[in-house]
């Protein structure tokens, strides 16, 4: 028998099809999500009302809710002082929260932390003055888990009406190159919101 | 052993260890500790937010064992967002020790286990379950390992039998092999060469007589 025929003979076509039939389309898969940045899992409550919540604030314990904020649109930072990037986005937030005072709402929610650890963080990160926002304590994370935070910092953008329409995974960090500018994207992203 | 003996054993090993269940997890010590205790009430504490996403509690209240036996039952089908392919039961994080506690506070209260899993869904999307829908595009997470399982054993059980029919084969490929070449060879040997082919047969001839 000639080389030909015995190669002919040795595939099996029915296997060779359920073989494809498997392989083709987790190929498909494989090459649909090349593209796709394995950290951006996307927002499921993009557009849906941003869970309420209820938290004190680190300055005098009174309680202040999702409700409190409501007529003006909102931005709600995640952070902490063990964030190795809060320090850098800090003086970011701070600027953008008095220049919109009058017109966004700026909350922090402290992220893992201690009252005292903050106390001292947020007066040494101002330097004595008080802070442009306010920072709230979620003890238990269960407003973070409400919001489906991953890390900190990040941040969600609630529009007067209390509907998330935007959010930030990691730092505003300024920097000298306008596509890269964190200043430039924040103030975008509220200009959206008003 | 033989070759058959041997294939047999090791898919024999290989079947019970896909049958083997999980080893038993030990409940999580937590990696670190950044944040402030929370009490016994506040992780108890639902938000009204919890309301607002999944409704009221399906079921009765639960305490006691039932309690914890449910919650580390549930965290095992939670994804730890922050871990490498652990459940919440499993990871030692911060978020994970948020989540479940989040868990035990929603089944203390009367949630079902779907009604936990939709809340938790609606912040983390279905990434967040360590078994996805069973539906749609998902279909493939069950239906491929199935037929890849099929067509292997297909393959093995053919590999098996033609393993087994080989040593059959070459016996008797040996056995013609010894036999004299026939006649029939020296016809296809041309015309110019056959003085010296008799050559060689009366050399050999010589030299094994």
């Amino acid at each position: 028998m000639s080389p030909s025929k015995q190669a002919q003979r040795r595939v099996s076509w029915p296997i060779l099809a359920v073989g494809f039939t498997l392989v083709l389309p987790l190929l498909g898969i494989l090459l649909s999500g090349l593209g796709h940045d394995p950290h951006d899992l996307g927002n499921p409550l993009q557009d849906k009302e941003a869970p309420r919540f209820s938290l004190p604030q680190l300055d005098n314990e009174v309680l202040l809710s999702l409700q409190d904020l409501r007529g003006k649109p909102a931005v709600i930072n995640f952070w902490a002082t063990w964030c190795q990037s809060c320090p850098m986005e800090h003086p970011v937030l701070e600027q953008a929260a008095r220049e919109y005072s009058s017109r966004v709402q700026f909350v922090g929610i402290a992220y893992e932390d201690k009252r005292e650890r903050l106390r001292a963080w947020l007066n040494r990160a101002n330097r004595g003055r008080p802070s442009s926002y306010p920072t709230l304590i979620d003890v238990g994370g269960k407003v973070a888990v409400a919001y489906g935070v991953y890390g900190v910092p990040e941040t969600y953008f609630v529009d007067p009406d209390g509907s998330i329409r935007g959010k930030k995974t990691g730092p505003f960090l300024a920097s000298a190159d306008p596509e890269k500018d964190g200043r430039l994207e924040l103030r975008r992203m509220i200009e959206e919101l008003l | 052993m033989s070759r058959r003996g041997t294939s047999l054993w090791t898919l024999a090993l290989l079947i019970t260890w896909l049958l083997a269940p999980p080893a038993a997890a030990e409940a999580p010590r937590w990696a670190s500790d950044r944040g402030e205790v929370a009490s016994e009430e506040q992780k108890l504490a639902l938000g009204a937010d919890v309301a607002d996403a999944v409704g009221a509690p399906a079921g009765d209240p639960v305490d006691g064992e039932v309690l914890l036996t449910l919650t580390e039952h549930l965290a095992a089908q939670i994804r730890c967002p922050v871990c490498q392919g652990q459940s919440v039961q499993a990871s030692t994080s911060e978020a994970a020790r948020n989540m479940k506690q989040q868990i035990e506070a929603m089944i203390a209260a009367g949630y079902s286990d779907d009604q936990v899993l939709r809340y938790f869904e609606s912040s983390y999307g279905q990434f967040i379950r360590m078994m996805p829908r069973a539906e749609g595009f998902n279909l493939l997470v069950w239906v491929i390992p199935a037929l890849a399982l099929l067509l292997g054993g297909l393959v093995s059980w053919r590999a098996i039998v033609n393993m087994g029919a080989r040593p059959a084969r070459s016996a008797a490929a040996i056995e013609a092999s010894s036999e004299p070449a026939p006649a029939a060879t020296t016809e296809v040997v041309p015309e110019e060469l056959q003085p010296w082919l008799q050559k060689v047969r009366e050399e050999m001839e010589a030299g094994n007589g």
